[in-house]
């Protein structure tokens, strides 16, 4: 293998130097990326440079923070601001007969009698006392009474047409509120019961329950009436709240 | 004839294998052995170049003044002299006379008839 005898011992001489090399060449390229061996002015330069970006990154978290803190506080208003709205429409909708409501209640059931008549005015009566009462939702034969709930006698007046529907025995009048308070209201001396009863002979069912359910009534088709402008928005917001 | 060359290629991927690196603190002498190794295998070229090479030179001219010359930087820093520049000023001036040699045979051997291999001294760097 070797010619000459020169070659192993020159072979092993340039092995040692290619070993030195690629060490050293290693450890200088260690040293120019460590920073105990950069010169002064470069790291002086350095130094300079993070201490510029460190003031301008705490500024940008300032500003970042003021910022949030503007956002969350909008963001706590707009949610107060939506939550109180949507208790307004609840209130509203249970007002207006637009959301099936339940809660405790009365429920006055009128049966089928042949001798006496009962009549439209009757039933207009029950209801307007029930209101009177603070009855805070009422339905009759399951339909939801709302502001545009009509009450007429058919052509005969033999039945009684409710929104233009017939109503047929027996009458269930149900409505929500306190129930004690509402058999109180309904059932005063000379009152509409009191005369249905006494005078008219009708077997009235008078009933607490604990739990009513009430359908929701149609929404209203409106047309033709608008808020009047300035004045549609302060009212509930003057009031507070819709008054049942 | 391509045997050393082999041997410094092979050195130095060995070299980047490891993963043994040198103290920051002994970089300098170690630059200096460098310098003085090169300038001995350098110097064991020319030998064979002239056929006057002896391996005992080279091997003990290797080591020897590879530590010596470290040795020396390394006392110089004791005492305050900075002979770090020296060193490198002397092994610098005997490699690149050392390269003047090779050349210079390796041109009368292949290139030219003219020159005389007796003419061709140490002392000579063009």
């Amino acid at each position: 293998m070797f010619r000459n005898k020169w070659q192993l011992t020159l072979t092993i001489a340039f092995l040692c130097l290619g070993l030195l090399f690629s060490l050293q060449f290693r450890t200088h390229k260690a040293m120019d990326n460590d920073l105990n061996f950069q010169s002064n002015e470069t790291l002086a330069a350095i130094s300079r440079d993070l201490n510029t970006k460190y003031y301008q990154l705490i500024q940008e978290v300032w500003d970042l923070r003021t910022q949030l803190r503007l956002l969350e506080q909008s963001n706590d208003q707009n949610k107060l601001l939506v939550e109180a709205l949507k208790r307004e429409q609840q209130k509203l909708n249970i007002a207006t007969g637009l959301t099936p409501v339940e809660g405790p209640g009365l429920i006055i059931t009128i049966p089928e009698n042949d001798q006496n008549y009962l009549g439209y005015q009757d039933i207009i009566d029950i209801v307007n006392e029930l209101w009177n009462a603070n009855a805070e939702a009422i339905s009759v034969n399951g339909i939801r009474v709302t502001g545009a709930t009509s009450f007429l006698p058919s052509d005969e007046l033999s039945t009684i047409l409710m929104d233009g529907k017939e109503l047929s025995y027996p009458y269930v009048i149900k409505a929500i509120g306190e129930p004690s308070a509402l058999e109180k209201g309904i059932s005063i001396p000379k009152g509409v019961i009191d005369y249905l009863r006494n005078l008219y002979k009708i077997p009235l069912e008078i009933k607490q329950a604990d739990k009513i359910s009430l359908p929701s009534a149609s929404a209203p088709n409106l047309k033709y009436s608008y808020p009047v402008a300035g004045k549609a928005g302060e009212k509930p917001a003057a009031s507070g709240e819709p008054q049942f | 004839m391509w045997l050393p060359f082999l041997g410094l290629l092979l050195g130095f991927l060995i070299g980047q294998t490891l993963t043994f690196t040198v103290p920051a603190n002994f970089a300098p002498y170690f630059s200096v052995a460098i310098l003085a190794t090169l300038d001995s295998t350098l110097g064991g070229v020319t030998a064979v170049m002239k056929e006057k090479y002896d391996a005992a030179i080279l091997m003990t001219g290797f080591f020897i003044n590879s530590t010596v010359s470290a040795f020396l930087v390394l006392l110089g820093d004791w005492i305050g002299v900075d002979l770090y520049y020296v060193a490198v000023f002397v092994f610098g001036v005997r490699i690149f006379q050392n390269i003047a040699i090779i050349r210079r045979e390796l041109v009368s051997k292949y290139l030219s008839n003219n020159i005389k291999n007796s003419q061709s001294t140490t002392h000579e760097v063009q």
